[in-house]
């Protein structure tokens, strides 16, 4: 029987890869100076799930009101039903300034 | 009276403005990303910019949960053993025991398998 290999962060998946930068960039500026792997994992897997069912709420309620370009009502209204106080956002944005974690760069080829 | 009902449309709109300048933790680039997975596509950066606030608003505040059920946990425990090492360290480390309880309290059930390690 095979061996299986050790379960590492796959290098192709760049944009997971920058949801685990900041997961680990909140959990610093929090005080968390480490975390298990799990704890890691489990937090970036939920921020990706977030995002994704954000999406797919807002534009599902855009697509009921008969558009195909989602607006920030159809936003909204899929943050309210998930429980998301959209008032809080304003405070949290005075209060917390982050540095936005740069793209990483990206390869150009070289013409000959 | 009146005014009260438009007070928070006229809210989200001054937002939205100063949404144009303030830019969050998560790249622009990621998030739309993965709102495309959710087959949501949108032109105006701002939209996704609030999008991207509110998800690291809701990890913000469950990560803050979680050191306090840690503080919580190692200031009961330095109770209970007098003579230890008192607040010696003010860096923490999160563990799942941490985070298992913050998320049951946003109703997000955690459970580790059995035969995972």
């Amino acid at each position: 029987m095979e061996k299986t290999e050790a379960v590492t962060i796959p290098n192709i998946d760049a944009y997971r890869r920058l949801l685990n930068k900041a997961v680990s960039q909140l959990l610093l500026d929090k005080g968390a100076a480490t975390a298990s792997n799990q704890c890691l994992e489990t937090l970036t897997q939920m921020m990706q799930a977030l995002i994704v069912e954000v999406g797919n709420s807002s534009h599902n309620y855009c697509e009921l009101a008969g558009r195909t370009m989602p607006t920030v009502g159809d936003v909204s209204i899929a943050l309210i039903n998930m429980g998301i106080n959209i008032s809080s956002l304003e405070t949290y944005t005075r209060r917390v300034n982050h540095v936005s974690i740069p793209l990483p760069s990206q390869q150009t080829q070289q013409r000959q | 009276a009146g005014g009260d009902r438009t007070a928070p449309a006229s809210h989200l709109s001054d937002f939205m403005l100063q949404l144009e300048d303030y830019t969050p933790l998560l790249p622009d680039a990621v998030t739309s990303h993965y709102l495309n997975m959710g087959g949501f596509h949108a032109d105006d950066k701002r939209i996704v910019r609030l999008i991207s606030i509110a998800t690291q608003k809701f990890m913000s505040d469950i990560i803050d949960d979680a050191l306090q059920h840690s503080k919580a946990r190692t200031h009961m425990q330095n109770a209970s053993a007098p003579g230890g090492s008192k607040a010696k360290d003010r860096k923490f480390t999160l563990t799942m025991e941490d985070l298992q309880p913050a998320l049951a309290d946003y109703g997000i059930n955690v459970r580790k398998m059995d035969y995972s390690q």
